[in-house]
């Protein structure tokens, strides 16, 4: 199973080199008919120019992170796609074997990452109360109903890249809630006197 | 002609409403040791604040309205009902201060919704919450199931005539003991046991599952007390997908069905009286409604391809079934899944499941299949009498707990209370439907929020209009306590309009 994601991870590379290559090729053709119009000097720095914002493009549109909201409401058109999907790691590492299930929150949703066990010695901070957890980034197969999974909605990551690391967050205390905690105490206390006052009175009577 | 209530009315209504909040006060209590234990400053103090808010009106209300007069049945009812809007108010209070709500009104809908056992939530970035607003938010579903007023008859009120009164306004019209204050400390016995066992099979499983022993213990009560009360709330905002193990699941089933049984079965197998499952007509029901909903639901997922192993549909399909259908809500699939993903039919299968609900006397909200089967017996009892002869004497019965003849008094009330469910259901899709919501999501919503269960399809969010948000409160509301205590408040406040 793991050998047959690793050949379609290696597979869409491939996809990806292709198409940049075709790019290329198209836009040697669009320069060249580009001839009649315009002088040779002219041509050259066209060409460079064009050929530079079409690798640029290709290369990175693939690289971009898609957000869970996306990947969770068009999880049909991405299944079995590689994605780079990024958010701050929330919870526990649960390692199970050679694996390990990391939850990553992208402050919309949180999807649960499958990664090699090796590549969670990144991570130092898991997000909680009294933790921002590291910001990772991570590229794998996502699957909407992952059959090794029970049917989870899930990404099989095969690289990790920590972006931001976390770090612990100081809990200072509020002085507006113990000020408004201290004032309620005195109301009580002084109710809790009163309402004994007349019962006091009652009694002697 | 109408009644005024008389001034007597709202001083005893006043005076068992006192000491009810009071008796939330010591619940209050609980997560402050949790903070403590935490080193969480302002958690502590949000709930030190709660405490203090709520004790003052417990002993302003205690000490105006005090009486030694018994309650009678319209002002046990009242009780019950106004109790269930308090405790919203009450507990809204720490979450509110936490600062993870977006208004008042989103932390009410989520107190509703806690001790409605629902498990609809509101809340943001709740993976950053303290341990001590998690555990709160697991602990009212937790009240909510035993029922607030069990609370208070467990451990404030002492023995009184009007306690029955109050149970039964609370929607738990079946006493396992003679005394009700023995019935509520039997259901707390029983619980506090499930409690310990539970906690003990989910904190161990979390470790196994790579889980911090803490956090899997800590999982494990919360996840206990939501699953065993058929709430849905869960510690981490990604519901039952959080853990992505197969044991959780199972476990979490079997918490679930023990959530949904009636806590009188409970009582009999606790006593030796094993025999009685396999007798009792609510255990039939509910293996048969099961069945029915789950083929449906089956069918769909076929239909979709998504699961194509036959393993993963049973898994996604079954678990998803029985936490709609006991009305917990934990969901193993994202809410807009079951619109993107599932098909219409399957979507369906889990709405008819919610409607059913679990048995009565029991945690769950939603019609009950004592109802449904009561329904059925005198549909066929009808069918009998028309086919054959007129001089036949024709008698039903069923088994539950006891032997049961099949009476109108019975099938009259099984009626009334699945119409009112029906009309909640419609009522709750109709404002989805003004609000914009196609049809189909809005009856899911709707139905889950009436019916207690919890589960979304995506329309439950901090967005959604404040007025759909009020929609729902009331549906909660309104479906956990099974309407009559409700009537009766709205009839008191009609008549301190109109009576004379």
């Amino acid at each position: 199973m793991i050998k047959n994601q690793k050949l379609k991870y290696r597979a869409d590379s491939v996809e990806r080199i292709v198409f940049s290559f075709l790019l290329f090729l198209s836009a040697i053709r669009s320069t060249l008919s580009a001839k009649q119009c315009y002088p040779l000097n002219a041509k050259i720095p066209f060409f460079l120019l064009l050929s530079f914002f079409i690798f640029h493009f290709s290369l990175t549109c693939f690289a971009q992170p898609i957000s869970s909201t996306e990947l969770i409401n068009k999880a049909k058109q991405y299944d079995g796609k590689t994605v780079v999907y990024e958010g701050e790691v929330i919870g526990d590492v649960m390692k199970r074997g050679d694996y390990a299930w990391v939850n990553l929150n992208d402050d919309k949703n949180v999807l649960g990452v499958w990664i090699p066990r090796d590549l969670t010695k990144e991570i130092l901070f898991t997000g909680n109360y009294k933790t921002k957890g590291d910001w990772i980034e991570i590229t794998g197969i996502f699957q909407r109903a992952c059959n090794q999974h029970g049917g989870d909605l899930d990404i099989h990551a095969q690289t990790i890249k920590k972006i931001t690391p976390g770090r612990p967050l100081q809990e200072k205390l509020n002085p507006a809630k113990r000020d408004f905690a201290f004032i309620l105490l005195v109301i009580l206390i002084i109710l809790f006197f009163a309402c004994r006052l007349p019962l006091n009175v009652n009694r002697k009577r | 002609m109408i009644l005024k209530p008389r001034l007597q009315d709202l001083k005893i209504i006043g005076f068992y409403l006192g000491k009810i909040i009071l008796g939330l006060t010591l619940t209050l209590s609980l997560p402050v040791l949790i903070g403590l234990a935490f080193h969480e400053i302002n958690p502590t103090l949000d709930f030190l604040i709660a405490i203090e808010i709520a004790l003052i009106f417990g002993i302003i209300l205690n000490r105006l309205c005090f009486t030694k007069d018994d309650l009678n049945w319209m002002q046990g009812m009242i009780v019950v009902s106004l109790s269930w809007l308090v405790a919203m108010v009450l507990g809204a209070i720490p979450l509110y201060l936490s600062g993870h709500y977006k208004s008042f009104l989103d932390t009410c809908f989520e107190t509703m919704s806690g001790f409605a056992t629902t498990g609809l939530t509101l809340v943001q970035n709740l993976d950053h919450l303290s341990y001590s607003h998690n555990f709160w938010r697991h602990l009212i579903m937790f009240i909510g199931g035993q029922g607030i007023v069990i609370v208070a008859l467990s451990f404030f009120i002492k023995g009184f005539s009007g306690a029955f009164k109050m149970y039964v306004g609370e929607a738990r019209d079946e006493k396992i003991l003679p005394n009700v204050i023995h019935t509520a400390r039997f259901i707390w016995l029983v619980s506090i046991t499930y409690f310990i066992l539970g906690t003990l099979a989910l904190g161990i499983t979390g470790i196994l599952n790579g889980m911090t022993s803490v956090n899997a213990f800590f999982h494990g009560a919360c996840i206990f007390m939501a699953a065993f009360d058929t709430g849905g709330f869960t510690p981490q905002s990604q519901n039952m997908l959080y853990y992505h193990s197969l044991s959780f699941e199972i476990i979490t089933v079997v918490i679930m069905i023990l959530g949904a049984i009636n806590f009188r079965l409970h009582y009999h197998i606790w006593t030796g009286n094993r025999r009685e499952i396999f007798k009792n007509i609510e255990t039939g029901i509910l293996f048969t409604t099961i069945m029915i909903t789950f083929s449906i639901a089956a069918i769909g997922l076929t239909q979709t391809g998504i699961y194509p192993q036959a393993l993963t549909l049973f898994r996604k399909g079954f678990y998803q079934l029985i936490s709609g259908h006991t009305g917990t809500g934990y969901q193993t699939i994202y809410p807009v899944q079951f619109i993107n993903d599932w098909n219409a039919l399957s979507v369906t299968g889990i709405i008819y499941a919610m409607a059913l609900g679990g048995a009565v006397c029991s945690t769950t909200g939603a019609i009950k299949i004592l109802r449904i089967g009561i329904i059925f017996k005198a549909l066929k009892e009808d069918l009998k009498r028309i086919m054959l002869p007129e001089r036949a004497v024709i008698v039903e019965k069923f088994h539950h707990i006891k032997k049961v003849f099949l009476e109108d008094k019975p099938v009259r009330a099984a009626l009334l209370i699945t119409l009112c469910y029906l009309g909640l259901y419609g009522f709750g899709t109709l404002v989805g439907i003004f609000y914009g919501y196609p049809f189909l999501e809005s009856l899911f919503e709707s139905t889950s929020a009436a019916a207690n269960v919890g589960l979304s399809c995506g329309i439950t969010n901090i967005t959604m209009p404040a007025g759909l948000k009020l929609t729902y409160i009331f549906q909660m509301w309104a479906g956990r306590l099974e309407f009559m205590s409700i009537f009766v408040l709205i009839g008191f406040l009609a008549a301190a309009i109109k009576g004379k």
